[in-house]
This record gives C-alpha cells, sequence and structure tokens, in this order.
C-alpha cells in the first residue's frame, strides 16, 4: 500500500517546518535575526500508464495515469525583510536602514556578515561584535574620546577632550548581494556567502542602493510571533492529518488480511 | 460465474487502493504553496459488452485547477496568480509551467524557482539588478522607474492535457497553439498561492475509501460461503 509511504513524506515534512518555526519563536528577540521559510514541493509523479498509449479495446488514452508520491520539503529560505527598530540611545547600537550587511572578521581571519548591529568596544579601542570579532575595515576609538558619533553614511567620528572639532576615525562599510537568501548562515547571527547569494559587492552606506546607518537603533529580529503560531498550528494539523491517512491504510491492509479467514 | 464477480471485486479494490494513494498524496501536499489537487474518476468496463464480467477502471487522473487561497507572506520576491494561468518557466526538459510563485534571485541576478529554474518574461529569462523589484497586477517586474520586462502568465485550452512533474511544475502535451497569453493575470506581489487542497473533502473520501475497501471484503467473503455451501451440497450428505 503506497499511500503509507505517501502520507509519512506528510509526516515528515511537517516534522522539518515544526523545527523551523521552532528556530524562529526562539529568536523572536534576538536583534538582526531573519526568519526562516520552508517551502514544499510535491513529488515526481509515478506512471501507471503514458498518455498516448493503446487501452485494450485499441483505443488511444487521452489523459495518463500518475499518482503522485506525496511531498518534499524544497528549500528553507531566509526572509531578508526588515526588522522592527527598536530605539537604545546606546552610541554603538547600529540599525542598517534598507539593504545591506555589516561585515565582520572572525578569528580565522575570514569576512562574515551581519545585520545584528548592536557593537561594543575591545580592550584596544575597536568595535566589535558582541563575540568580540572586529568590524571590517578595523575602525579603533581612542581611549580618551568622550563621545561617538555615527553619521548616516558610515562616517565614526569622536570627540576628544580640548579639541573643538570632532575628530573622524573611520568609515563603515556596507556590503550587499544578488541574492541574500542564498547567504549561508552560520549562527552568531553571521553570514557567509555562497555560491547561491553571490559575490559581495561593498559600498558606502547610502550608495549604490544600499541602505543607510541609524545610530542608537537596534534592527529587531524580523520573526513575527502571530504568523509562526498560525504556522504552527497548520503544521500540526497537516501531521495530524498525514497521521490519519497511515491509520487508514492500516485499516485497508488489515481488512485486506482478514480476507482469508 | 464466481470467477467473473471475483475479478470485477478485486479489480474494484485494486482502483480504490489507487484512489487511497491520491487522498495519501492530496493531504501530504495540504500546504504546498500553489498544489493543485489531483483527481481521479472510476469507469465500470465490460469487455465482453455484456452484464458480466465487469471491472473498474480508473477512467482519468486529473489535476483540478481551481485557485487555492491566497497567503500573504510580505516577501517581493513571492508572486501569485490572482484569475487562471501559469507562470512560464525555463527548465532543462523545456518550458514547464507553475502556479508557484515563491520565486528567488540566483547568483547572476535571474529570477528563479525554488529549483533554480529561470522564470520567463516576454523576452525571455528575466534579469533583476540594482534593488528590490516591483511587480503590477498585469505583471510587468519594474526596478526603480526602469521596466525590466513583463511576466509571462499563460493559459491552456485542453486542461486536461495538463500533466503534473513533481516539484509544482506542470507539462503541456497539447500543440503549442493552444498555449495563449493571459490579457489579465492580476500578479499579487508578496503573496503566495497556497495548495487546493481541501482537507475536510479528503478527509470524508478517506472514510469513503475505507468503508468500500470494508464492502469489496464482505463480498468477496459471501462468495467465498457460496461457493462452499455449492461444494457441500453437490458432495451430499
Amino acid at each position: 500500500m503506497q499511500a503509507l509511504w505517501i502520507a509519512a513524506t506528510g509526516m515528515k515534512g511537517q516534522e522539518l517546518r515544526i523545527n523551523v518555526i521552532s528556530n524562529n519563536l526562539a529568536n523572536v528577540n534576538t536583534p538582526g535575526f531573519k526568519a526562516s521559510r520552508i517551502d514544499f514541493e510535491d513529488l515526481i509523479y509515478q506512471t501507471f500508464k503514458a498518455a498516448g498509449a493503446t487501452s485494450a479495446g485499441g483505443n488511444q488514452v487521452p489523459t495518463g495515469l500518475e499518482v503522485g508520491l506525496g511531498v518534499r520539503p524544497a528549500a528553507v529560505q531566509k526572509l531578508f525583510l526588515q526588522g522592527d527598530y527598536h530605539q537604545t540611545q546606546n552610541p554603538l547600537d547600529l540599525a542598517i536602514e534598507g539593504r545591506g550587511f555589516f561585515k565582520v572578521t572572525m578569528p580565522d581571519g575570514t569576512v562574515a556578515y551581519t545585520r545584528s548591529g548592536a557593537f561594543k568596544l575591545d580592550s584596544e579601542g575597536r568595535i566589535v561584535t558582541s563575540d568580540g570579532y572586529p568590524i571590517d575595515p578595523e575602525i579603533v576609538i581612542p581611549a580618551e574620546a568622550t563621545s561617538i558619533t555615527i553619521s548616516s553614511d558610515g562616517t565614526v567620528s569622536v570627540t576628544i577632550p580640548g579639541q573643538t572639532q570632532a575628530q573622524e576615525v573611520g568609515r563603515l562599510e556596507l556590503a550587499d548581494f544578488v541574492n541574500p537568501a542564498g547567504l549561508k548562515a552560520i549562527g552568531k547571527n553571521l553570514f557567509l556567502p555562497t555560491a547561491a547569494s553571490g559575490d559581495p559587492t561593498t559600498g558606502s552606506p547610502g550608495e549604490d542602493g544600499l541602505g543607510t546607518i541609524a545610530q542608537g537603533f537596534l534592527e529587531l529580529s524580523n520573526v513575527d510571533l502571530v504568523t509562526e503560531l498560525v504556522e504552527m498550528i497548520m503544521a500540526q494539523r497537516a501531521y495530524e492529518i498525514n497521521g490519519k491517512v497511515i491509520q487508514s491504510a492500516d485499516e485497508m491492509l488489515q481488512t485486506a488480511a482478514n480476507l482469508k479467514r | 460465474m464466481t470467477v467473473e464477480f471475483t475479478s470485477g471485486i478485486v479489480s474494484g479494490a485494486v482502483a480504490v487502493e489507487r484512489r487511497m494513494e491520491e487522498i495519501a498524496h492530496n493531504l501530504a501536499n495540504v500546504d504546498t504553496p500553489g498544489f493543485r489537487r489531483e483527481v481521479m474518476a472510476l469507469k465500470v468496463v465490460s469487455p465482453t459488452g455484456g452484464m458480466y464480467p465487469q471491472t473498474v477502471e480508473i477512467a482519468l487522473r486529473a489535476a483540478d485547477l481551481s485557485p487555492g487561497p491566497l497567503k500573504p507572506t510580505g516577501n517581493p520576491l513571492d508572486l501569485a496568480i490572482g484569475s487562471e494561468g501559469f507562470f512560464a518557466v525555463e527548465t532543462p526538459q523545456g518550458v514547464r509551467y507553475t502556479r508557484r510563485g515563491s520565486f528567488r534571485i540566483d547568483q547572476e541576478g535571474y529570477l528563479v524557482t525554488d529549483r533554480g529554474y529561470r522564470v520567463l518574461g516576454q523576452g525571455g529569462p528575466i534579469v533583476i539588478e540594482g534593488g528590490q523589484p516591483v511587480i503590477n497586477e498585469e505583471g510587468t517586474v519594474m526596478v526603480g522607474d526602469e521596466v525590466v520586462d513583463t511576466l509571462r502568465v499563460v493559459s491552456f485550452a485542453d486542461r486536461t492535457r495538463l500533466v503534473a512533474e513533481g516539484d509544482g511544475l506542470f507539462r503541456y502535451d497539447g500543440p503549442e497553439g493552444e498555449i495563449a497569453e493571459v490579457e489579465d493575470p492580476q500578479v499579487k506581489q508578496g503573496f503566495l498561492e497556497g495548495s487546493n487542497v481541501v482537507p475536510v473533502v479528503e478527509m470524508v473520501k478517506l472514510i469513503e475509501v475505507t468503508r468500500i475497501f470494508e464492502a469489496y471484503q464482505r463480498a468477496l467473503q459471501t462468495i467465498d460461503d457460496l461457493s462452499r455451501r455449492a461444494l457441500e451440497e453437490a458432495a451430499g450428505p
């Protein structure tokens, strides 16, 4: 009874969907987090009778007889939709308004990309992520600086006691991808480019379609609680329904087995 | 006589099993975007033209093309067709058709399906460069103020010739001339069309199928009883 296996693909798919939903819900308060979505597609069709074949009576079969074999997850896609902004007043909390990613250097030297702008200063005065990865290109804030100003075009300037003019210490760069959905999430809010995402293009904030920087703001997670809860209900019900198909197929097998008394 | 009845009943039971597979496939795809539910029609055939023997065959299997519900996703690369028609996509096997508009942009900037097949516009594959596309109801793709192309949305003269191939794709087995552009496709950006499977309908079919299967079993057992009794009576006391 093929129906058993078909229904099993349905149950497996919904299981994976629940995993994706739980990861989204767990990250509902993670700044810069991008929700994932699972897309299903129908599985190949088994041909019992090809269209155009000749039937027993010598007529041509107008339509083939094909039975689908269930469902499979086609893709788990990151949705790069804008998250809401949250004002924090913290001068090192940066949000990107529009497209683009911050670049950070990981300990092994590779550059990773992030939308999470909750930056800090390390002991050397460098601007780093919460995990201590410095921003690329590196920006060092002098120890004696009393305030940090980051303009919408990414210019970082500091006020130093005794000087009347603010001093520019660096410029933030943003990177963008043709297909951000193809980026690989590696945790810690970081993404790495893949063949699917294309190579990064870098530029200054506000130029070439890149977003601008908002200082004192954080981009919140773009997970929408209501959507996720609705998705969860749907997944649970779909799981249940596919379970019922397995039960019914089992009942039919039992009926068939009872033929012989 | 019993052989003729038996073969009829067995053919019925086999057909019911196929129907069970159809239900299982539909319910497995209860939330597959753009999925079109399978429908099967059974028919009674009599090879000799007389009353018996009669067997049950599957006469037709087709996709029910009635629209599914539109679900807002907010993702600018999710497209749904509000009217009839299908998006045309380029696959290695040739042009295929789909209602499933969960598109993305690949590394070369082409608008593609989940599987990476290029979505076709009036001028061939669509390339999106320099920002998020805006797509209006006519299917016109714009980036900024620039018109890139218009999506090809087509309909078919004979819908029974549409064959599901999996991955949400359909093949059209009729002549090219029967494929026509849809005048007003009502493309909705930021929406996905859901599956048109109605769980209640499938569940009712599920109950029906299990009961019919049971009825066949009873019938076979009755024939079995009758044959045994006939044998016993023929053998005499």
